[in-house]
């Protein structure tokens, strides 16, 4: 497998204020690459260093095998063969919906025929007539891949795609981006703040924190085995408490429970509220102390052993009410090595 | 018709000027070429003005023997009692005017509101000429009525004359600053029991100070820059003064000393606004609800309708019946229509206004999206030299040209580029300001699918920003047209405008030889005026 985008050591300030610091990532080629972080961890920096935007202060990036940039060299975006979709599509307003998806496409006789084919391919046949103001959020976020898409770049980059969207219909178009991407096998990298959407969308997901990557490695990867507590939180709810490690399994205040780590000694401990099992029990030594509805599912936060928090996700069937008692069974646990960040 | 306050920000340009808010450095070096226009646009006033300084501190002891001189000291205080009169005067009337067509219920406020900031389209010396022409023992005002008026001259007439030209910078200002007021600040404070009077006093006023600062700001330049009123209404003011010494004496180092004392004049203004500011930010957003109006009953009713109808009047209706008469009356009179200087004044302004809006397009792109302390510096340059009397930047160019410039010196071209480059600033704000609406994603999409800085103006950009570009271009136009004394000081032997013609004539109390000209010129200028009111809705 070859990486399509190699960034190395990229560095930026703005103002004296640090936005990446020794950035390195490497985006394998057809595939979906998450770019995750809280606001202000230089997502969107990173993404516009590569796409050309902007200049770092040291560093380089590699885009299918050519430099792009570093200490010599600064190609600038319209020779980068790089993609992009923007948070706001940045559709142009006074051209047609076709006249927007021909703009990258040099002059000639095949024109036409690649605008209808990628219009194709999103779902949108037909439409080249179409003013953008005339389209639905949704259309005009394919009008913008189509775009980006059409003079088949080598890579293309998504600055949070679906953040634009209203709820509803946000779910549905991500899957479709998702399967348009595979299906055209490019190499995409997109950027978003919602750690659920990177996780059900990505193949491969990098989470950012003050500049860098902490960590990358495939979704369901990155939640069980997070580097740090810090990973570990932003990925997802849970409590965490301290335990020791011996013989294949790890002591805590709540149990024993088998763990397969290289660890030992002391670690922390994380109990995600999907590993706590809740059943109806008056005599049961959990209090439920708060409850969130979600339809699907609801999330309970217990008091346990003597006050100790813990978060526990249960079925929509049973409702658990503030003041209930209620059994409890720890399924599983993730353990990292003590501190870190929080 | 639409009201005119929509071209209120256009014409007021922004409202700070000489403040370029620091910004983040968000983006990365902007190409090379994108500094030329800019460059191209400011370097014919700039280099000329730095080459008058240079001259007249060379002349050391001559020059301060000028500043110090008993005449100097007179023509500071002449031209300090006419800006004080004319700037208290105009905020009186301008807010004045304000609140009745935006706060009461004064019946055809709409079409008030067109008509006491209709003056804008008619030039100082215009409604100089009119005033002069109407009064005075054998004036038009005594063969009508039969009743004699004292002549308006001198000071009074100046302070009338440039006070009308004046007030409506703030009357549109205060206009649509009253519009933009939140009025649950005033319900408050009605709700506290606060008598009306008492929350225009304490809440309404207050908030309009920016506001009026930068109109009162704009009215004080205008007044120290203005020629066409004083030297008709022979009103020994910097202004006139510099000219007379130019074009009366060999020895051009006084008029040289006494153009940059102007200047000094002007920066001394331009200080004093930002020292008074004061401190207190209030942010205008868009308010969905409209105000309640003050009922005006009985008296307050009339007076307010009497006082709008008096401004019209003075401000519009006087000039037109003025000019009309001369035309009736000179009809027979022979003397042939200035159809060269027609040409003369609608060719160099358009000249004029494309210049200014092809070379406005990159500099507002590099301003707007490269902002850095360098960038800023460009617009600060580009209105500081909007702020510098056209008499001083004429005199400039003279003496630079004619020394420098051989065969350049008094042609058109000169004379176009130093148009184009003192109004530089209307079309590079108004292109500014529509560009910051536009999201810089739009271009950098552009950049991305392979298209190059140039074919992303031309292509996204232009079209983006065209209503801003043609809005500059209309105001450049329209100022242009008007323009006196740069005009006078370097128009080629020969070429004319409708501005000279009719200054000319006046000058030479030749009135009904300045008429039809006159009434031209307003028509003229009446197009981008009414294009520029009724496109912004």
């Amino acid at each position: 497998m070859t990486d399509a985008i190699i960034c190395r050591d990229l560095s930026k300030e703005y103002a004296g204020v640090r936005a990446l610091d020794s950035f390195s990532l490497a985006a394998p080629e057809a595939k979906v690459l998450g770019l995750v972080g809280p606001s202000g961890s230089g997502k969107t920096t990173a993404l516009r260093l590569i796409a050309g935007f902007e200049r770092p202060d040291r560093g380089s990036v590699e885009v299918a095998g050519d430099v792009v940039v570093d200490d010599r060299t600064f190609v600038p975006p319209e020779r980068r063969r790089v993609g992009m979709v923007f948070q706001d599509f940045a559709l142009f307003p006074h051209m047609s919906v076709g006249d927007n998806v021909s703009y990258g496409l040099p002059k000639g006789s095949a024109r036409r025929g690649r605008v209808a084919d990628t219009l194709d391919m999103v779902g949108l046949t037909g439409l080249e007539g179409r003013m953008p103001h005339q389209l639905s959020g949704g259309e005009q976020q394919r009008v913008a891949l189509a775009r980006a898409l059409a003079p088949a770049p080598a890579v293309i980059l998504l600055d949070e795609p679906f953040s634009n969207l209203d709820a509803p219909q946000r779910e549905r178009v991500r899957r479709e981006v998702r399967n348009i991407l595979i299906e055209a096998r490019a190499t995409a990298v997109f950027v978003t703040h919602d750690q659920e959407e990177a996780l059900a969308v990505s193949d491969v997901l990098a989470v950012m924190r003050d500049g860098r990557v902490i960590q990358q490695a495939a979704p369901h990867e990155l939640y069980r085995r997070p580097a740090d507590r810090w990973v570990a939180r932003f990925l997802g709810e849970g409590e965490f408490l301290s335990g020791t490690v011996r013989g294949g399994a790890v002591d805590t205040a709540l149990g024993r429970f088998q763990v397969d780590t290289p660890l030992s000694g002391p670690v922390d401990v994380l109990i995600r509220p999907e590993h706590v099992r809740l059943t109806e029990d008056h005599g049961g030594a959990a209090l439920v102390v708060d409850r969130e509805f979600y339809g699907h599912d609801q999330l309970v936060t217990l008091h346990v052993d003597g006050g100790r928090r813990l978060l526990a996700r249960a079925g929509p069937e049973t409702i658990f009410n503030p003041g209930d008692h209620a059994r409890f069974e720890i399924t599983d646990v993730v353990v990292f090595a003590p501190g870190g960040p929080e | 018709m639409t009201s005119p306050r929509a071209i209120a920000p256009a014409i007021a340009a922004p409202p700070e000027p000489w403040q370029v808010a620091g910004r983040p450095i968000r983006r990365g070096r902007p190409p090379r070429w994108l500094w030329f226009p800019a460059v191209l646009a400011l370097v014919p006033t700039v280099v000329p003005f730095g080459f008058l300084v240079g001259r007249v501190l060379a002349e050391g002891t001559a020059a301060a023997d000028v500043v110090l001189s008993a005449g100097t000291a007179r023509l500071v205080a002449n031209t300090a009692l006419l800006v004080v009169l004319v700037v208290a005067t105009s905020a009186v009337i301008g807010v004045g005017a304000a609140w009745l067509t935006e706060r009461t219920d004064l019946p055809g406020r709409r079409f008030w509101r067109v008509a006491v900031a209709l003056p804008l389209v008619i030039p100082s010396y215009v409604i100089a000429l009119a005033l002069l022409s109407a009064t005075g023992p054998r004036g038009l005002l005594a063969d009508a009525t039969g009743i004699a008026i004292p002549s308006l001259t001198g000071l009074s007439g100046a302070w009338l004359a440039v006070t009308l030209s004046t007030y409506p910078f703030v009357y549109l200002t205060t206009a649509s600053a009253l519009r933009r007021m939140d009025p649950a600040h005033e319900e408050a404070a009605r709700g506290l029991g606060a008598t009306p009077t008492r929350v225009f006093r304490t809440i309404v006023l207050p908030q309009l100070r920016p506001t009026l600062g930068a109109g009162i700001l704009l009215v004080a330049l205008y007044t120290l820059s203005d020629f066409g009123a004083v030297s008709l209404m022979r009103f020994d003011s910097f202004t006139r003064v510099v000219y007379a010494q130019y074009s009366g004496r060999l020895d051009r180092t006084p008029a040289a000393v006494l153009a940059l004392l102007l200047v000094a004049l002007a920066l001394i203004v331009v200080w004093a606004e930002r020292v008074t500011r004061g401190r207190a930010a209030y942010h205008g957003r868009p308010v969905a609800r409209p105000a309640r109006v003050v009922s005006l009953r009985g008296a307050k009713r009339l007076a307010g309708l009497a006082g709008l109808a008096a401004l019209g009047l003075l401000g519009v209706g006087l000039p037109v019946a003025v000019l009309v008469t001369w035309v009736g009356r000179g009809s027979g009179s022979g003397s042939a229509f200035p159809w060269g200087a027609v040409g003369g004044s609608v060719g160099a302004s358009l000249l004029a206004a494309g210049l200014v809006a092809i070379v406005a397009l990159p500099t507002a792109v590099l301003v707007a999206r490269y902002p850095s302390r360098r960038t800023a510096w460009i617009e600060r340059v580009a209105y500081t030299v909007f702020a510098l009397p056209h008499i001083t930047v004429g005199l400039a160019v003279v003496a630079f040209s004619s020394r420098y410039l051989g065969g350049l010196y008094q042609s058109l071209t000169v004379l176009v580029a130093v148009y184009a480059s003192v109004f530089f600033a209307q079309a590079l704000g108004a292109a500014r300001s529509s560009l910051l609406q536009v999201s810089p994603s739009l271009e950098e999409a552009s950049r991305s699918l392979g298209a190059g800085t140039m074919r992303t103006m031309i292509r996204v950009t232009a079209p983006m920003v065209r209503r801003g570009l043609i809005a500059g271009a209309l105001l450049v136009f329209l100022t242009t047209m008007k323009e006196l004394p740069a005009t006078l000081l370097l128009r080629p032997t020969g070429f004319d405008t409708l501005a000279v013609d009719i200054w000319s004539a006046a000058d030479s109390f030749l009135y009904s030889r300045a008429a039809g000209p006159a009434l031209l010129l307003i028509a003229i200028s009446a197009v981008p005026m009414y294009l520029l009111a009724t496109r912004e809705r």
